[in-house]
């Protein structure tokens, strides 16, 4: 079967059914491969995908994950970095049950063989591998491998997409988010325990939902300016952190363009926190307030934020807004209302 | 009663009943025409059935023939193997009428046998077919590395290309030499 034989149609019709992966590995193979899968792909990556998302939750593990256009909740694995196992580890073991010898063990199959691919000019190992139920290529790096790894790790996908999609995607290392300030960043910090830089942009972007170790979890959590913010730390938040947050919003000292944040996980009696923080209460016998706004980063096409509803809230020193505060399921949720107290209280009557 | 005994009695003598207004309509006998591959073994198609593939639903929409001018005039495909076409007809004949599923687990496994249906289906522009083989192809690169896919799908290296393309400009050089010097002794 010569796929390069086939009228071009039908070479067309093939690849579109060819996953993210496989062209990827594809493109590899010879440069009338390469050719084609950009002539075939190049108009149907915009129509098709909704996004790409990097992965970075394990310093070991980095993911590329695509999500389709017409598809809500999937993600399909692009392919991974990991690091390579110099030994082969075996798990299994025999037992002798009952006069009968059982085989135990993590696994019989065998992982599939190395392959390496030019990339860049440098031969990289991959792997096959299925997890998730996806079959996907890996990248293996040694540990010593870790600069160079981070590199084409930043740098593979987004050449792929660019030269066979024409797609230019932000796969910066955190360092160059000092340049440009983006409007929405999702991203998992978990390999790097330090925060950035306070020059870094990244905290005036309008729109964040990051995990991170807990010390740039503060940081980001004091240093935030944009509008719409979900946290999450590794460990619990510190309850200090939380306050300060809350008292530096009350007294107009920060957070001025801030719509709606949460932050978890939080490990804290609610009315010990609401205490801390000075919230007031809403009378029980009138209506809870909902607090929903348009959402900047509409994730799940779900136009508005999720709805915080609270009868505690607090209220800024310099114009006497209000925000709803909900402790609920160990997440801290603030919701700024374009409202001044007065404007609340009559709100809920 | 059952509906064969009450069918059979209203067969007889009696009042009239309100027939569906299926039975009550002359039915249109269907037309068949005839088609042969490469090995000129004949098959008689619907012409329901042949409305899948756009290439011989524009040949036959205007003909107007008779069974037996249809008979007499069999659609030769010359390019298509006896048996590649004998599982189009098939295909076209289950599918008669009916609307095509998303899957169609029916196709043959073998690569060969594939490749030359999805340039068979191709040729005579059945599309759902064409839509079933070419997933059918990709989904034999799944999970494969890609040594695994170059194999499969018997791609060339570079070196193999070049190879190829050397090789057809030296052919295409001589058959240019030939001509020239034909044209030559044609002169004389």
């Amino acid at each position: 079967m010569k796929l390069l034989k086939f009228p071009y149609l039908v070479q067309d019709e093939i690849l579109h059914n060819v996953g993210y992966s496989e062209l990827f590995l594809l493109s590899f193979l010879s440069k009338n491969m390469s050719k084609l899968i950009k002539k075939s792909q190049k108009s149907n990556f915009r129509k098709m995908v909704r996004c790409i998302k990097y992965d970075h939750t394990d310093e070991d593990e980095h993911m590329v994950f695509l999500r389709h256009k017409h598809t809500k909740y999937n993600w399909d694995v692009i392919m991974q970095f990991a690091k390579r196992e110099d030994k082969k580890l075996n798990f299994n073991f025999k037992l002798n049950l009952f006069g009968k010898k059982f085989e135990f063990g993590s696994s019989n199959k065998q992982p599939s063989p190395y392959f390496k691919l030019n990339v860049f000019g440098r031969k990289i190992a991959f792997r096959m591998t299925k997890k998730y139920g996806q079959c996907f290529p890996v990248a293996h790096f040694r540990r010593h491998e870790k600069k160079s790894s981070d590199q084409i790790d930043s740098q593979l996908f987004p050449q792929f997409l660019r030269r066979f999609y024409g797609v230019s995607v932000d796969n910066k290392p955190l360092s160059s988010f000092r340049s440009k300030r983006s409007k929405v960043i999702k991203m998992s910090m978990m390999s790097a325990k330090q925060p950035l830089s306070l020059d870094s942009k990244f905290y005036q972007t309008e729109s964040i939902e990051i995990e991170q170790h807990q010390n740039a979890f503060a940081t980001t959590l004091r240093h935030f300016q944009g509008r719409q913010a979900v946290l999450t730390c590794f460990t619990r938040c510190k309850i200090s952190d939380l306050i300060e947050f809350v008292n530096r919003w009350k007294s107009g000292e920060a957070y001025h363009k801030l719509e709606r944040l949460e932050v978890g996980e939080v490990v804290e009696d609610q009315n010990r926190m609401l205490e801390a923080i000075g919230a007031k209460h809403i009378d029980p016998a009138k209506k809870v307030p909902t607090h929903t706004v348009p959402r900047v980063f509409n994730r799940y096409s779900e136009p508005n934020t999720k709805p915080i509803r609270s009868r505690a809230y607090v209220v800024r020193a310099t114009d006497n807004r209000v925000a709803s505060v909900l402790i609920e399921e160990k997440w801290l949720k603030f919701g700024v209302w374009d409202k001044t107290e007065d404007e609340f209280v009559k709100m809920v009557e | 009663m059952s509906s064969t005994e009450q069918g059979t009695s209203s067969a007889a003598p009696a009042e009239p009943t309100t027939a569906p207004e299926s039975a009550a309509a002359p039915e249109v006998p269907e037309s068949f025409y005839y088609v042969h591959g490469k090995d000129k073994v004949v098959h008689k198609v619907s012409a329901g059935a042949l409305q899948h593939s756009a290439l011989i639903h524009g040949m036959i929409s205007n003909l107007g023939y008779t069974e037996e001018q249809a008979k007499a005039n069999p659609f030769p495909f010359e390019n298509i193997d006896g048996d590649i076409l004998q599982m189009v007809v098939d295909w076209c004949n289950q599918h008669k009428g009916k609307p095509t599923p998303p899957e169609d687990t029916n196709l043959p496994k073998q690569k060969e046998k594939l490749f030359d249906l999805v340039l068979a289906v191709n040729y005579l522009e059945i599309k759902e077919l064409l839509t079933y083989c070419c997933k059918q192809v990709a989904m034999m690169v799944k999970g494969k590395s890609p040594e695994e896919i170059r194999e499969i799908w018997m791609i060339p290296t570079d070196a193999e290309d070049e190879a190829a393309e050397k090789e057809a400009k030296k052919r295409a050089g001589k058959e240019a030499a030939g001509e020239t010097a034909a044209a030559a002794g044609d002169a004389k």
